[in-house]
């Protein structure tokens, strides 16, 4: 069966060191997470996860079962491949003077990028969208040198009213 | 107003939840708890002499009665000591709560004196773990890590507490209020269900098959449906074998029982489990010493699989149906769906592979004894009704293999861990929680050398429990190894350079005597064995004895090994 990438949820208490409960187990059961993303929700005192991982069926469903053995989590999914939104986000530092800046503004404005910061030397930007655009945005800065880069993971939800 | 501090809060809170004995060794950061404990009548503190001790105590009396086991040991050495033995409890899915105390919450993250974190170290061998940095934490905590470690598939859980937080106070009335709330829980389902339709479906299999087969595990035992299973299996002629965690789960000399299945079962339960058309695995996990090669494993048959744990379905073993439930209730419903199967063609068949395979070992060339015999010797004595803890290794397996167990709850031993030094302390444990009961522990050489201090708790609380060293001056199964897979190349097995067992009993002020031939053994043993005071038996026996049959780990039932009790070609 072929390996690929899904999109796992948790929601789980928000207690002391819950994603590092997660993440032990992940480790310890060899299961491999590409990105993460943590933050809080709209119920208090709880926190959703968004785990990319990589697996057949059968793993995922190994990792959804043991991943609900932690007592703190009250919820697993996995993210079907679609009627899902998936956005990630990236802010990009590239390096610039005065004849690129025009240029590399130009681009971000086309990915719907934001210029966050502007310096003599450097256009900081943010772009969000799915993992392809972003990689294609950053392809396009290459040629300009990108100085630093910073990505948060997948964020996924359901489309529709049901979680 | 009336006070209670978080010392008090802990023991008081565990009477109330039914916690009547504990287990464990104090130091610098229980100090405040001992100091409660020395003050509170209404739990029983037995005073261990190891940490790991303490732990396999709880763990052994967990076992022996169901009861949630409790153990207390202070920070930093005195936690980690207890870590071999919660691993030991979390392998085996037993109920064990681990108190630990923890530095002040001040001093926490400074390394600070006997400063360790336990709740780190313990994140992948608990059910769940718990750093209580807030008195009002505490009432719920203990209650709900009680609640935790007894419920759905059973499980070690760990609570830290902090010095300051055991000495720190609150009003009673607090305290009642706290304790009365109702537990938050809303991720835990111990009684999952997967609806009636596989039972359904698993019905239509089990009135199908032609040659079903049980195999039943420690949830058997767990769930405390062994009446049940012996009803479903009785009242349908299905022959049972069982994992070793799961051996009187099942009468092992009911005439339906095969036995133990897996790398050292016996003969017949491996050849029926490859025979078998439908496998009904009761509380099992496929354990890699029960399935050798897992895809070759059960090749002819359908599985059932029934487990409370839904993440132990499919994990090591495809299955045709998986029930995740109490297994209580889905025998409950086999009972009332399946009545008077007609296996009878398949029941001669086993009964013929059970004549055709009886155990068997050779008879030792020099008049020394076999541990075998020792054990057979053993068995018509006890017949079945004692409770038997072992160590790990040859002694484990031997005793699996040569003892019957009649009830559940009646075989302790470290499955998942091979812990050795399990044997003596959950023997205290299991004579703790069962003073009614004959207690024997089956022990070798090595590993009693591992947690022997112990014997004083048999001393001090008079435990007339058994100890049966099977003593053959090697790491037996080491060795076993070592001359099957490594040309006799014995690296670091031999324990020739044994210490004076009689003199450790004698310093322990423990009686103890030594066997060395049959007729000895014919004039002693027996007498030994009803004393009514602890009493180690140390039986030399031969050297170089194997345990067979062997199915050597990731092969097949094809390739077993020794299926006379003797090494093929030696």
């Amino acid at each position: 069966m072929e390996h690929k990438t899904h999109e796992l949820l948790i929601i789980a208490k928000n207690t002391n060191g819950i994603v590092a409960r997660i993440m032990s187990l992940f480790n310890r059961r060899g299961y491999f997470v590409k990105k993460m993303t943590a933050g809080h929700t709209n119920m208090e005192g709880y926190t959703r996860l968004t785990l990319t991982v990589e697996g057949d069926e059968k793993i995922l469903e190994q990792i959804k079962n043991q991943v609900h053995k932690i007592i703190e989590v009250t919820k697993v999914k996995v993210f079907p491949q679609v009627g899902v939104i998936r956005r990630e986000m990236m802010l990009i530092k590239v390096k610039s003077d005065n004849e690129t800046r025009p240029h590399i503004i130009q681009i971000a404005e086309i990915y719907r990028g934001n210029v966050l910061d502007v310096g003599p030397n450097s256009v900081s930007i943010e772009i969000t969208g799915d993992g392809e655009k972003l990689a294609g945005f950053v392809e396009m800065m290459d040629s300009f040198g990108v100085l630093e880069m910073a990505k948060t993971g997948v964020l996924a939800m359901s489309r529709g009213e049901k979680m | 107003m009336k006070k209670i501090n978080g010392s008090r809060i802990l023991l008081e809170t565990l009477y109330r939840v039914g916690v009547r004995d504990v287990f464990g060794y104090p130091g610098g950061a229980v100090i405040p708890i001992y100091d409660e404990i020395y003050k509170f009548d209404k739990i029983k503190h037995y005073f261990s002499r190891h940490e790991q001790g303490a732990a396999h105590e709880a763990d052994g009396y967990a076992r022996a009665s169901g009861k949630v086991g409790v153990c207390i040991a202070t920070s930093g050495p005195g936690a980690s000591n207890l870590v071999t033995g919660i691993m030991t409890a979390h392998m085996d899915s037993t109920p064990l709560l681990a108190i630990t105390g923890q530095v002040g919450i001040s001093m926490l993250g400074k390394d600070s004196f006997q400063e360790s974190d336990i709740v780190g170290t313990t994140l992948p061998i608990t059910k769940m773990n718990y750093l209580v940095t807030d008195i009002r934490d505490l009432p719920r905590v203990i209650k709900e890590g009680h609640y935790i470690a007894r419920t759905g598939r059973p499980g070690p859980v760990l609570v830290d507490i902090p010095k300051d937080v055991q000495m720190a106070e609150m009003d009673m009335e607090e305290y009642e209020r706290l304790y009365s709330e109702e537990l938050d829980l809303p991720g835990y389902n111990p009684k999952p269900q997967n609806g009636t339709e596989a039972v359904k479906e698993a019905v239509e299999l089990i009135k199908g098959s032609r040659r079903p087969l049980i195999i039943a595990g420690a949830g058997v035992i767990k769930s405390g449906s062994s009446p049940e299973l012996r009803e479903f299996a009785e009242k349908n002629n299905i022959p049972v074998t069982m994992t070793l965690l799961g051996l009187g789960g099942f009468p092992t000399n009911n005439p339906l029982s095969l036995g133990m299945l897996g790398m050292h079962g016996t003969v017949p339960a491996n050849l029926a489990t490859d025979e078998a058309d439908l496998v009904i695995a009761a509380g099992i996990r496929f354990d890699d010493r029960i399935t050798g090669n897992p895809k070759e494993f059960c090749k002819n048959a359908k599985i059932i699989h029934i487990d409370i744990d839904p993440a132990e379905i499919r994990k090591n073993k495809e299955v045709d149906i998986a029930i995740v439930a109490d297994l209580k209730g889905v025998l409950v419903e086999f009972n009332k769906s399946i009545k008077g199967l007609d296996n009878r063609e398949w029941l001669r068949r086993v009964q013929d592979l059970k004549a055709q395979y009886p155990m068997e070992y050779p008879k030792s060339a020099d008049g020394k004894l076999m541990p075998q015999e020792v054990l057979e010797e053993v068995d018509k004595l006890l017949k079945g009704e004692a409770i038997i803890a072992t160590d790990v290794g040859q002694n484990q397996m031997w005793a699996a293999q040569y003892l019957s167990y009649t009830n559940p709850k009646s075989i302790i031993t470290s499955g998942g861990s091979g812990t050795m030094g399990f044997g003596l302390p959950s023997a205290i444990g299991a004579q703790v929680a069962r003073p009614d009961k004959k207690v024997l522990a089956v022990v070798g050489d090595g590993g009693f050398q591992m947690t022997f201090h112990e014997l004083m708790m048999a001393k001090q609380y008079n435990l007339p429990l058994k100890i049966l060293i099977l003593n053959n001056s090697f790491l037996g199964m080491v060795r076993q190894w070592q001359e099957m897979f490594n040309e006799k190349r014995y690296s670091f097995v031999d324990l020739s350079l044994n210490p004076d067992f009689s003199k450790i009993a004698e310093a322990y002020g423990i009686r103890s005597a030594t066997i060395r031939t049959k007729e000895e053994m014919k004039e002693n043993l027996e007498k030994l064995l009803n004393l009514d005071e602890p009493v180690i038996i140390n039986c030399i026996v031969e050297k170089e004895a194997n345990v067979l049959p062997m199915i050597p780990a990731g092969t097949t039932v094809r390739h077993m090994v020794g299926k006379r009790g003797v090494l093929d070609g030696a």
